[in-house]
């Protein structure tokens, strides 16, 4: 097993609390994206996996030995940083193998083995004898990567590698990370702030926010049941639309309802949600989930209107509540209308007003009853 | 400081590390600097063999030393001449550089390789070129201007000839560093002043030196210290602190006490009044600087 | 660089910014700027020029002193000054001197700077005003106890004692200091996660990646070395140790019937002048990247 297990991990820098207690596991062999926006404490996170950050509380398993206070050399993990961190100094070859110098267990033979062999891999056989000036961002990443490569480290810690390169040239490194992982099946986590990067690569992701993790899961999940509100509004682009209404129960049914505006909720509905009913909730609906329909629940004055190509993305006010709504491309709708709009049963979300917790999915209305989710995913704050 | 300081763990690395340093420090700095302000209180007899202490003797008796006295003064009039002159110059030239368009390469050659030069060639060859009799410059400064040079017997003379020496020995440092300084006016303000049709003397005095002024008050710095302790080869190789004295600056006098006339204490005491003048105007320095330079 | 000119300055009043920018394509030169800067250069490199002209004198000619032209003597004066007035062995002694002290004090502020940037340790801000306070106590503040101490340990005429006192550097400390600190953290943090140790990262990482800043370093302290006058004056007495600037003083003691043989002097001037030349023309590339001048 060579997983990484962190318990209650914390970061204090002076009174500044970076990384707020989190229990991470990955598993072996597994790639987990670690996401969030800038300062949520992601790559204070990765950085004291890697040893160059001491944590103020907490413990860090790394390949099941403690390594809390091991010091970053004899973690056996690699790094490959944002700015690839090359020596400008040293060819391909000697950034490659200067990490190695230091082992000793490896002959000069099996040194050069494993460069060609790393070097085989990234497709950089050619490049070997240049120095970082004479290659481009995307054969410079390709480097350090590969310098991570021959290292053979129990696992890969990756911090924004792909940042640094142009649209284009990430989209393409992407896919040959995601391969390079399927081929080696090396425990990764990897950092992003790019929340597509962190769908499109991760086995499963986890979304942090504010010093601590919101939700791991694996990617399509994330996406189809957020557990909070911010993961519904960090995941998904653009995100999912969030609007607070009161929960009425009318007869049967029960509503979400903001001013003129009622959203009705699937039934039957079970007891846990419509024992709030009164309560103020947040009612979650992506973009894509709703459409134009005559007489619809909904009523939204467009205010900007964004072709997008393969659909066009209208934002307007429902209530006083701004909400995006994907249309089919094409569709005639301009700004100062107003649409009559309603949304897909199938995919309504409920959070907490106050902890932002996610306590329904009309997706899953029964499931969200069993025990299958982690308790956090399914908290109800009741104020 | 830096996420780089906790690159490495050991204390005692560090402090390995640091040896040679600190070692070297200590035995050639701290400790004669100690020991120069011990020997100050102390009179020194039959050439060095016998010690007394004295207390503030040797302080006392150069405060009431007309010579002594004198000196100082000459060397407060030298070190103002120097620094000012030496800056001027330093900054018509390296101003000068900075605005030539053609041929810069070459006139940046032309004009910083009298950098380096050692103290010692300067004071030889000016000692030769103004030499009161066989002077080329002295030969030609009375035929075209009328002006009898005759510094090895008119103080005056010697003084203003040191001087000259001293100015032309450290005009190529001070040209570097200001060049460097104006090379590091942002490109955008040398347009504006072109759109506005700022002159260039106004464009130097209210633009540049402004901009200029933290690499002007290091200068400052540097030329204050070269003036009171650099310019020993000149007074030593040229005038020997003559004629009568004129050129007996500090330096000199501190030499001449402690290495022919064997009064060590005295001497010390002279190191002590030094390094109290010079540290004093450092910090007078600094300090006007804070509150007039733009960092 | 700027296109403008002392001329643009008053043509801009007359017509207005534009015009006058249009007009620097067609202008015949900048001649005021061209004109100061071939007089300066001339006024600052005439003494070395004519210097290099007599040394090529006999002494007839020298005292013709309107003879600038270059003499019939060749480079005599410079083979009899190296063979007869001991100027080989100054050279080779001042030679020594200065590659000893740059390579020791290049080496110790290298091991000093490691130690201060990456390392956390006690009373690491002391230790580094400790080592920039040495500033303030140049060569004559404590040079009484430094001479006894010398004499005391029996270095007098020996390298050691030219050498030691300028082992520590506060500038060549500071200078490396906030080089290694701008040296980008990631690269710094993957030694690190390496298990790279110091020596080694110092030697393969640091070193490599100072280049420019250690060899201007080395020219600056090289030169410094090489110029040194007071102290070799102090503490070698023996002339067959002693360096190369206090050479030229014993060579101003040499003439022929009286009459001091200004050509071998000269010649000796400029011999003493031509290392510090060389190592600024040779390494003007580093040199002018540590001053920031590199275009």
């Amino acid at each position: 097993m060579t997983g990484i297990t962190t318990t209650d991990l914390v970061k204090r820098f002076e009174d500044v609390t970076a990384v707020g207690g989190v229990d991470l596991n990955v598993k072996d062999g597994e790639f987990l994206v670690l996401v969030g926006p800038s300062g949520c404490g992601k790559s204070t996170t990765l950085r004291l996996l890697a040893g160059l950050e001491s944590p103020t509380k907490g413990s860090i398993e790394i390949a099941d030995e403690v390594v809390t206070t091991v010091s970053p050399a004899a973690r056996d993990v690699a790094m490959v940083f944002q700015n690839y961190a090359l020596y400008p100094h040293m060819t391909a070859r000697e950034n490659m193998t200067f990490g190695l110098g230091t082992a000793t267990e490896f002959t000069d033979d099996e040194v050069a083995e494993r460069v060609a062999d790393a070097a085989e891999i990234l497709d950089i056989e050619d490049l070997l004898d240049r120095t970082p000036s004479a290659l481009s961002g995307g054969e410079q990443q390709r480097v350090a990567i590969g310098r991570a490569l021959v290292r053979d480290p129990e696992v890969f810690l990756m911090d924004e590698p792909l940042s640094n390169l142009d649209a284009k040239l990430r989209v393409q490194m992407r896919a040959e990370l995601a391969e390079l992982h399927e081929q080696l099946r090396t425990t990764t986590l990897y950092v992003t702030h790019d929340q597509v990067e962190a769908m499109t690569l991760g086995d499963r992701v986890a979304v942090m926010y504010d010093g601590e993790i919101q939700q791991v899961a694996p990617p399509q999940r994330l996406y189809d049941a957020p557990a909070t509100r911010f993961v519904a509004e960090f995941i998904g682009s653009p995100g999912m639309n969030t609007v607070e209404g009161v929960l009425e129960r009318r007869g049967d049914s029960v509503h979400v309802t903001w001013g003129e505006n009622s959203v009705p909720l699937p039934s039957p509905v079970s007891d846990s949600v419509t024992s709030h009913a009164g309560d103020r909730v947040v009612l979650g609906v992506r973009p894509e989930d709703l459409s134009q329909e005559m007489n619809g629940p909904l009523s939204m004055d467009v205010t900007v209107t964004e072709p997008l190509g393969d659909s066009l993305l209208t934002r307007g006010t429902v209530g006083d509540t701004e909400m995006e709504v994907s249309l089919p491309p094409r569709s005639a709708v301009e700004v100062g209308d107003v649409l009559s709009l309603t949304a897909d049963p199938e995919r309504l979300h409920l959070f907490d007003p106050e902890a932002g917790g996610a306590f329904y999915h009309s997706a899953e209305n029964v499931a969200s009853e069993s025990t299958d989710q982690p308790a956090h995913e399914a908290q109800w704050n009741t104020t | 400081m830096g996420v780089h300081e906790n690159t490495y763990d050991s204390s005692l690395g560090a402090y390995l590390l640091l040896l040679p340093t600190l070692a070297a420090i200590i035995a050639f700095l701290y400790y004669p600097s100690l020991q120069t302000l011990r020997f100050s209180f102390f009179q020194t007899f039959l050439f060095g063999q016998n010690t007394r202490f004295v207390g503030l003797t040797n302080f006392t008796d150069l405060l009431g030393s007309q010579v002594y006295l004198t000196s100082v003064g000459l060397t407060m009039a030298f070190a103002v001449i120097v620094v000012i002159g030496s800056l001027a110059v330093g900054l018509l030239v390296a101003f000068l550089l900075y605005e030539v368009s053609d041929g810069k390469a070459a006139y940046l050659i032309a004009a910083i390789w009298p950098y380096a030069l050692p103290t010692a060639v300067a004071g030889t060859v000016l000692l030769f070129l103004a030499h009161p009799s066989v002077g080329i410059y002295t030969h030609y400064l009375e035929a075209w201007f009328g002006i009898e040079l005759d510094w090895f017997t008119v103080g005056w003379q010697g003084f203003a000839v040191v001087t000259v020496a001293a100015i032309w020995k450290q005009v190529g440092y001070n040209v570097i560093f200001m060049l460097a300084a104006l090379n590091n006016v942002p490109e955008s303000l040398n347009e504006a002043c072109r759109l506005d049709g700022i002159e260039t003397w106004r464009r130097l005095v209210r633009v540049y030196l402004p901009l200029m002024s933290p690499t002007l008050v290091f200068l400052v710095v540097i030329n204050t210290i070269y003036a009171f302790f650099g310019s020993f080869a000149l007074i030593d190789l040229m005038t020997q602190g003559g004629p009568t004295n004129a050129t007996n600056l500090m330096i000199y006098q501190l030499y001449r006490d402690a290495f022919q006339f064997n009064n060590l204490g005295l001497a010390s005491a002279q190191s002590v009044i030094l390094f109290v003048l010079v540290a004093g105007l450092t910090f007078v320095q600094l300090r006007v600087s804070d509150r007039y330079a733009h960092y | 660089m700027s296109l403008d000119t002392n001329d643009i300055a008053t043509d801009v009043r007359e017509r207005g910014p534009l015009s006058a920018i249009a007009d620097t394509q067609v202008l015949p030169a900048q001649w005021r700027v061209h004109l100061g800067l071939i007089t300066s250069v001339l006024v600052m490199a005439s003494p070395l020029l004519l210097a290099f002209v007599m040394s090529t004198q006999t002494v007839p000619e020298v005292y013709d002193i309107t003879d600038i032209s270059v003499g019939t003597d060749g480079l005599a004066n410079y083979a009899e000054v190296f063979t007869r007035y001991g100027m080989a062995s100054y050279m080779f002694n001042s030679l020594v001197m200065s590659i000893v002290v740059t390579v020791a004090k290049i080496a110790v502020s290298l091991l000093a700077a490691v130690a201060l940037v990456f390392y956390d340790f006690r009373f690491k801000n002391a230790i580094f005003f400790l080592i920039l306070f040495t500033l303030m106590f140049p060569v004559p503040v404590r040079i009484v106890p430094l001479y006894e101490m010398m004499a005391a340990l029996g270095w007098t005429n020996t390298l050691l004692a030219l050498t030691g006192p300028y082992v520590a550097s506060a500038t060549a400390v500071f200078l490396l200091r906030q080089h290694f600190m701008s040296i980008p953290d990631s690269l710094v943090e993957s030694a690190k996660v390496d298990g790279v140790g110091p020596l080694r990262f110092l030697w393969k990482v640091l070193i490599p990646m100072s280049r420019g800043m250690i060899s201007g370093l080395s020219v600056i302290t090289f030169i410094y070395a090489w110029n040194q006058y007071l102290w070799p004056l102090i503490v070698v007495s023996d002339q067959s140790k002693q360096v190369v600037q206090v050479g030229m003083k014993y060579l101003q003691s040499v003439g022929n019937a009286g009459q001091t043989d200004w050509g071998l002097i000269m010649a000796g001037a400029v011999l003493t002048r031509l290392p510090p030349l060389l190592a600024l023309i040779v390494f003007r590339g580093p040199l002018l990247e540590t001053f920031g001048l590199s275009e």
